[in-house]
């Protein structure tokens, strides 16, 4: 049996657009266009849902609510949709529970990459967590506590690892600055966003050839860091 | 003279110098008896007399001194021990001296009450362009209400109480009858006033021309005789001066609030204007490739016309987002949404987003390490650096490279965009940051770009010197040496965060 996808979506235009292109690929796409709906799908679809695609204004609602709805009964995978000028809010799901997010216009492509990063985290997530990384010559050994470039071991600081390895643990997804700073430096720290870029700075002087174009540790702008997904 | 007249202006609150200079004046009278006449020694009583009514009201100095020539004739006009005057001319005398002192006396104390009331003229006028002043400079009404305040309870050392607009005290608060009993009346209300004297306050109503803008209460007193002493028209005027003030402050205010809502309304008419004009372009594009898609079959054709389709709404939403955060920063009284960005990252996102729309192109970058954090909203500053890579390419043969650098100079971060492209005419260096600007292609010369400047809609630049205006950054174009643009940001040095380093 196919994945089912539930689309939260508005926009009655992109919604059918979405929905054409999953099923293209694959996926069984349920649409939904307000909250009330949604909720009605989660609750009551004969199959269960896999992921949810949510976008963030609703008439009916803020998406927030949705998730928040949706965090207290399942784990099931969101993926946020929305629009750029509102990066609060994105950090606000993802800090909520939600998986990543895409900012509109996005490709069908890039939007099934991200679906399959949160799908196959899901699958890990309930099995071992994830301790070894190893992507275009960078690999991490989380539990030796060993990081080697190219096969020549780096030496890092203790936060410097620490926040290696909180990047390791989600490799392909979004980690927000809260996320972060919470659990490298204590959630007494949640506001110090200038320890993260410092940090940052120093881990990709060691790990980049060229910081400024990072291919391992990426930015995303107001919102947190992302470790590319292992090959 | 002086000295005379500070003396007029003492209160005449103690005798007790009068009672000295006539104990002194009798003194000398007795001590020179016997060696001066009796008319000399009637000027030494006039001088004493004249002396003491520098202190004492006119009905005190005119008794005290009939009662002076009175004990003169007992005592000096013989026959002495009587009241009886034996000598015409000592009659004369003793009806002169009384005379002139009763006069003198009555002189003394009106010249007197003129000073006093000259000097609190010269007081009232003082704290009134005291007052003014100190109102003139305030910068927001509250901050006028509290000059007003602390003035008037430092000068008649009462509590006052300041109701402005529809501001009301609850009905919990003391001065709540005496407030709801003033708003009944046109005047002044409390002791004296004739109206409500039983408050035990003074209130008034604070009034700017014919216009009620709020009330003030002058009391109540710690100790209930101190009230009638301040006069009620002096402080009426007081009170009118701050209404005045107030009220020009509130009406300054209204109309710069409304000069600026006019200012943002044609600047919005304007802005949207250019927008549905700079829109159709890319629109009708996107209708002739998509058209021409539903008709062909060819593979290429459909490729190009898909390729076309990207491009132009990659086109329209990079111009929807420049004119969202153009509105947002127009409408931006609220701070910036500021956290400390690394300057390594702000170009990291610039070059991503440039590489993706433009992958066959040549983008070079230069970031040294150990740039000082900024302190900036990120997504602003990643807009504006993206929209000057963007002219940078745009405006630059497909051939030649462009370049993102920063650097770090005492403190101050600058980045620089460059390119080789057509350049800009010096005198357009900055009149292309006015909104709706491009320099137009016949003042270029030729040029095979002509295609590509008629794009846009000139908010581009507009937006970025809104957004580096809005860091307090500068941002200006220079010639770059050996042909082409350079652009450069600076912002000024910034405190930086706290930080412990931790050991390597």
């Amino acid at each position: 049996m196919s994945l089912h996808v539930l689309l939260v979506e508005d926009d009655r235009q992109l919604r059918q657009t979405l929905q054409a292109a999953l099923q293209a690929h694959g996926y069984a796409v349920t649409g939904s266009a307000s909250r009330a709906d949604a909720e009605a799908v989660l609750r009551h679809h004969p199959q269960a849902i896999d992921l949810v695609i949510l976008d963030l204004g609703l008439p009916d609602a803020d998406g927030s609510e949705l998730l928040a709805g949706l965090r207290q009964q399942r784990q099931t995978p969101v993926l946020v949709i929305s629009a750029r000028h509102d990066d609060a809010g994105k950090v606000k799901l993802l800090d909520a529970g939600a998986d990543d997010y895409l900012v509109k216009p996005f490709s069908v492509q890039e939007l099934l990459a991200r679906m399959r990063v949160c799908l196959r985290h899901r699958g890990m997530a309930v099995q071992a967590p994830v301790l070894h990384y190893r992507m275009n010559g960078l690999a991490v050994d989380v539990a030796a506590h060993r990081v080697s470039l190219q096969g020549e071991p780096v030496h890092l600081t203790p936060t410097e690892f620490r926040l290696l390895a909180r990047l390791v643990r989600q490799a392909g997804q979004v980690v927000t600055h809260r996320q972060l700073l919470a659990d490298v430096w204590g959630p007494e720290h949640v506001d110090q966003l200038q320890y993260l870029r410092l940090y940052m700075g120093q881990l990709r002087a060691k790990l980049e050839a060229r910081p400024a174009e990072p291919q391992w540790l990426l930015t995303e702008p107001g919102v947190g860091y992302r470790l590319v997904e292992a090959a | 003279m002086q000295s005379v007249l500070a003396l007029l202006r003492m209160r005449t609150s103690s005798p007790w110098p009068a009672l000295l200079i006539w104990l002194v004046t009798a003194g000398a009278i007795v001590a020179l008896d016997g060696w001066w006449n009796l008319g000399n020694l009637a000027l030494l009583l006039v001088l004493g007399s004249t002396l003491a009514s520098f202190w004492l009201t006119a009905t005190a100095s005119v008794l005290a001194s009939a009662l002076a020539v009175a004990l003169f004739n007992w005592f000096l006009v013989p026959p002495r021990y009587t009241l009886h005057v034996q000598l015409h001319q000592d009659l004369l005398l003793l009806a002169t001296l009384l005379g002139t002192s009763t006069l003198i006396s009555v002189l003394t104390s009106r010249l007197r009450q003129h000073a006093q009331a000259q000097a609190e003229q010269a007081r009232q006028a003082e704290r009134l362009q005291q007052l003014a002043s100190r109102l003139q400079h305030a910068g927001s009404v509250s901050e006028q209400v509290q000059f007003a305040r602390d003035l008037l309870q430092d000068w008649t050392g009462l509590p006052i109480t300041l109701w402005l607009g529809k501001d009301a005290p609850a009905a919990s608060h003391p001065l709540h009858r005496a407030w709801l009993a003033s708003q009944q009346e046109q005047g002044a209300i409390g002791p004296g006033t004739g109206r409500h004297d039983e408050i035990g306050v003074w209130v008034l109503p604070l009034r700017a021309g014919v216009m009620r803008i709020g009330t003030l209460a002058l009391g109540p007193a710690s100790d209930p005789n101190t009230l009638p002493h301040w006069p009620l028209d002096r402080l009426q005027a007081l009170v009118r001066l701050t209404a005045d003030e107030v009220q020009r402050l509130q009406s300054g205010l209204q109309t710069r609030q409304d000069q600026d809502r006019l200012q943002a309304q044609q600047l919005r008419n304007t802005l949207l204007a250019a927008i549905s004009h700079d829109y159709r372009t890319p629109l009708a594009t996107i209708t002739g490739a998509a058209s021409s898609l539903q008709d062909t079959t060819d593979l290429a054709q459909v490729q190009t016309a898909a390729r076309t389709i990207l491009d132009e709404t990659e086109h329209l939403h990079r111009m929807t987002s420049n004119t969202l955060q153009m509105a947002r920063l127009d409408t931006l009284d609220a701070p910036l949404q500021t956290s400390w960005e690394s300057v390594e990252e702000l170009c990291g996102a610039v070059l991503a987003g440039a590489r993706r729309r433009h992958p066959d192109r040549q983008i070079e970058t230069h970031v040294p390490a150990g740039l000082p954090l900024l302190g900036c909203d990120p997504v602003l500053v990643v807009q504006l650096l993206d929209n000057l890579i963007e002219n940078a390419l745009r405006y630059s043969p497909p051939d030649q490279a462009v370049a993102l650098c920063a650097h770090g100079n005492s403190g101050a971060v600058q980045f620089e965009v460059l390119d080789r492209g057509i350049g800009i005419p010096p005198e357009w260096h900055n009149k292309v940051f006015d909104p709706f600007r491009r320099v137009l292609p016949e003042t270029r010369g030729d040029t095979g770009f002509a295609e590509a400047t008629r794009r846009g809609m000139g908010l581009g630049l507009a937006l970025c010197q809104a957004i580096a205006r809005a860091h307090h950054a500068h941002l200006w174009i220079e010639d770059r040496e050996g042909g082409g643009t350079r652009v450069c940001l600076r912002f000024h040095e910034q405190t930086q965060p706290a930080f412990n380093p931790e050991a390597p």
